[in-house]
């Protein structure tokens, strides 16, 4: 019988504005395994490592290390007790060298005990270095340091600290293929002394099945299923992570597709790491269909939506709206080919909190004539009239139309980013998450809006984290894994949600021929 | 121009720099630029950027004065010269003038580091914008000293008429001193240059040599990653605040007790501004800040010797060291903004 080194038991954390992040989730890790956390993106995986670094506190539950019940109030404290966090954004001071990064907060100093021992600071790291067999040049400072001798630093950082636990939260989402493989090698390397685990957190099954021992999923904020790696195949893991309760049924009729609005052609977009976000991708969007985007985050969502709205470029290929091609193109004149978009954040580009309701929902179109009076000033009778039509058709609830944005909840908030992207008269709809942790009511409105546009002949691209919006309101799906196009399923309403888990986890991958499908005429 | 020739202008120009005064000179205004800019360095490495240090140069200028003249009168102990003789009242003066000016030195200090201790207070706990801040610290100061002037002194314009002008003792190096240009130069200035001197390398050592420093940068740099290693990111900042009021207030003492000897409204007259603007353009490096701060000094002087020529009105010449402080703050705008479009192409 192994060693269980780590309990966290029937762990539940409520954020301040209800959301429940977890409920009784129970996580058993043995000493000297590699453990898989898995889970959908919202599943709960970094608020359960967040509680167990000290980040956040958990509002019930215990923590068990090693035996002895702790309570761990911040990350100091939970270091003392062995538990090393490898972030997902580095932790590391870019002006410093690797080893001032290494020994912060810790500093050797000399006899005299005023200065720092620079050697032995170096002696320090080297020695680290040298012992779990992961080589970094101590001088180098960490901005010219490559992102795999930066992951490196963080291991280290972590494990001079004297971590028995290490969390290494996606620690491969900024890696390639053959620095994954080496990363691997050295994290296996790292529990071969049987003194150290690790908690690996992945939606990458391929790379759960390549390293771990064991896992654990968690789905909507509870555990779900624990079982050995070697048990279980890809497909049961993907099973037990995209479950779903079905909370809102959207009617509708069948998508009578008309002519294309949206052309994207052999789109490639690098991000600032030179790494590949998307590869050749071709799809069409037709007006009268709502074609949605499912896949795990990180798999090329944001930078298609980016690059699709003007708000970043892109390195190959075309994006046509209504056959002209959007390359070059500010944003509002994106906006003025018939587009328009509801951006997954909310509070930095879909509204300006501090300004009124009736700012924002003007934001696109004040400089347009018909809002201007005759000596070219700003017509309020008029814009105060069709502001006021907007909030009551959109049910935004506020108390005057001059109200700050940010006073409203979520789903108001919402609102007025929907009332104003809805009315501008758009031949086509970017809605990427448009109901992203806002409540049931405010959700099931937008979602019947944008198919009530679709009936009007408008063409929508809706991308979501939540499969129950994309598998409801979708006519078709395109799946994006591995920074491709997965699959093309013109009929949403056939689509099993396990078969779409498959594809969007790479178990499970369509012929380029039937993929094409998806670009028209 | 004014009759005047531009190969006069220019000559006279060269005249001025040529002599060896005019860069004794440019060694004196930089002191108090300097000290300002070396507390900004701490500052700006921790992350805070501090507008409150004019404020700080204007109220510690009159908090030495007042500590000078308090400390000075409490020595003499209403001594008089036809009481106990010549000779010992010019000991007891003698006495009273040092037990001044270090006391200037050190009242100052405190109050300069409780300042910086309140500004931070404000910024970090409060979580108030830092430049707000600095210029509601800096209103306070412009309104609070003459309010003590006239309370203390009974004059809200200049401390003047209070006491005897201050008495900074001035250093002859022993050698140079009697080295032709170079005891111009080097020697005869007051004690406090030669301290801001070191302070520049001390505020170095400080910064890249010790524990301390190496916080107070990954602080200003990376808050989060500080934090993550179990580091105090608000006792840090709180640390360098305290230590931009340490260095800072000298360069207020400076100005009262060196450079005009007396407290006047508004005595630095924006040199606060122009050594935080000389830590922004060194990137909050002490050396080349200090370099930044040098060039500023000399537009000082210039400006100051070619009033002589009575050509320029007098106010466009003191206007020299700021327009240069502008041109500066331009060209490191540019040269960042060239840094930004060259990164993005790299991509």
């Amino acid at each position: 019988m192994a060693q269980e080194v780590l309990l966290m038991d029937k762990i539940t954390k409520v954020y301040a504005n209800g959301f429940v992040a977890n409920q009784d989730v129970t996580l058993s890790v043995n000493k000297g395994e590699i453990h898989a956390l898995v889970g959908e993106n919202g599943a709960g995986k970094t608020t359960l490592m967040k509680v167990l670094f000290g980040i956040e506190q958990p509002e019930g539950g215990r923590i068990v290390i090693d035996g002895k019940e702790v309570q761990i109030h911040n990350p100091l404290e939970a270091i003392q007790y062995g538990v090393g966090m490898v972030h997902q954004h580095f932790m590391q001071v870019p002006s410093l060298t690797v080893a001032e990064n290494m020994v912060l907060g810790m500093e050797p100093k000399s006899k005299s005990k005023i200065f720092l021992d620079k050697a032995e600071m170096i002696r320090m790291t080297e020695e680290v270095s040298k012992k779990y067999n992961l080589i970094v040049d101590p001088t180098l400072k960490i901005e010219d340091c490559s992102v795999v001798a930066k992951q490196k630093v963080e291991i280290l950082k972590a494990l001079i600290r004297g971590a028995k636990i290490l969390i290494l939260d996606e620690p491969t989402a900024v890696l390639t293929p053959q620095e994954t493989d080496e990363l691997f090698v050295e994290l296996k390397n790292l529990v071969a002394d049987g003194e150290h685990t690790i908690v690996f957190i992945s939606h990458k099954l391929h790379e759960v099945k390549a390293l771990c021992d064991r896992l654990t999923v968690l789905r909507l904020g509870k555990s779900v299923g624990k079982a050995n790696v070697a048990d279980v195949t890809e497909a049961d893991i993907s099973r037990m992570m995209v479950g779903r309760d079905v909370i809102l049924e959207i009617d509708k009729e069948p998508a009578q597709p008309k002519e294309t609005v949206l052309k994207v052609e052999h789109l490639t977009i690098h991000n600032d790491f030179g790494k590949t976000m998307l590869n050749d991708v071709n799809f069409s969007v037709r007006k009268g269909e709502i074609l949605g985007v499912a896949g795990v985050e990180g798999n090329g969502q944001m930078e298609l939506a980016e690059a699709i709205s003007g708000l970043r470029t892109f390195n190959h290929g075309d994006i046509k709206i209504n056959n002209t091609s959007i390359k070059g193109k500010t944003v509002r004149q994106i906006r003025e080919l018939g587009f328009s978009h509801i951006n997954e954040d909310r509070m930095t580009y879909g509204v300006a909190d501090k300004a009124s309701v009736k700012n924002n929902i003007m934001a696109d179109r004040y400089y347009k004539k018909e809002y201007l009076t005759r000596h070219g000033l700003l017509d309020h009778k008029k814009i105060d009239a069709e502001v006021d039509e907007l909030i009551k058709k959109f049910l935004v609830k506020t108390e005057t139309r001059d109200e700050q944005v940010k006073m409203l909840s979520g789903g108001n908030i919402q609102k007025v980013v929907v009332a104003r992207e809805f009315s501008s008269d758009p031949d086509i709809i970017l809605a990427d998450q448009p109901t992203r942790g806002i409540d049931v009511g405010a959700t099931e409105f937008i979602r019947n809006q944008l198919v009530a546009l679709r009936d009007e002949g408008k063409a929508v691209l809706l991308i979501s984290a939540d499969l129950n919006e994309v598998l409801e309101v979708s006519d078709s799906i395109i799946v994006l894994n591995n920074n491709e196009i997965a699959a093309y399923i013109e009929d949403a309403s056939k689509l099993e949600e396990y078969e779409l888990g498959e594809y969007m986890l790479g178990v499970k991958q369509m012929t380029a021929e039937e993929v094409a499908k998806v670009v028209h005429d | 121009m004014g009759g005047y020739s531009a190969s006069f202008i220019f000559g006279f120009i060269w005249s001025v720099i040529k002599s060896s005064d005019f860069w004794a000179m440019t060694i004196r205004m930089t002191t108090p630029l300097l000290f300002a800019a070396l507390g900004s360095c701490i500052a700006a490495k921790s992350g805070i950027f501090n507008m409150s240090i004019d404020g700080l140069i204007n109220s510690t200028a009159f908090i030495s004065v007042i500590c000078d003249g308090f400390v000075r009168k409490w020595v003499i102990g209403g001594r008089k010269k036809a009481d106990v003789g010549e000779e010992v009242y010019n000991a007891i003066r003698n006495r009273a003038n040092t037990a001044g000016w270090i006391a200037g030195i050190v009242g100052a200090m405190v109050f300069g580091i409780l300042l910086e201790l309140l500004f931070a207070y404000f910024v970090i706990d409060l979580k108030a914008n830092a430049s707000l801040t600095g210029i509601g610290a800096n209103l306070l100061i412009t309104g609070l000293a003459p309010f003590l002037s006239l309370v203390i002194t009974g004059n809200r314009a200049n401390t003047n008429t209070w006491y005897d002008l201050g008495y900074v003792p001035v250093v002859n190096i022993p050698v140079i001193k009697d080295i032709p240009i170079l005891s111009t130069l080097l020697s005869g200035h007051y004690i406090l240059t030669y301290i801001c001197v070191a302070c520049v390398f001390i505020v170095n050592a400080l910064l890249f040599k010790t524990a301390m420093g190496l916080r107070i940068r990954a602080v200003g740099e990376n808050p989060n990653a500080a934090e993550s290693v179990g580091i105090d990111v608000r006792k840090v900042q709180y640390q360098a605040s305290l230590l931009c009021g340490l260095f800072g207030s000298m360069g207020g003492t400076f100005m009262s007790l060196c450079y005009v000897g007396f407290w006047v409204r508004n005595i630095s007259a924006g040199r606060g501004f122009i050594g935080l603007a000389a830590s922004t353009l060194g990137q909050a490096n002490p050396i080349a800040t200090t370099i930044y701060a040098y060039v500023f000094g000399w537009f000082d002087a210039l400006g100051i010797n070619m009033r002589a020529l009575s050509l320029f009105p007098s106010q466009f010449l003191s206007m020299l060291p700021y327009f240069a402080t502008l041109v500066g703050l331009i060209l490191y705008s540019i040269s960042l903004q060239n840094k930004i479009k060259k990164a993005k192409a790299m991509q």
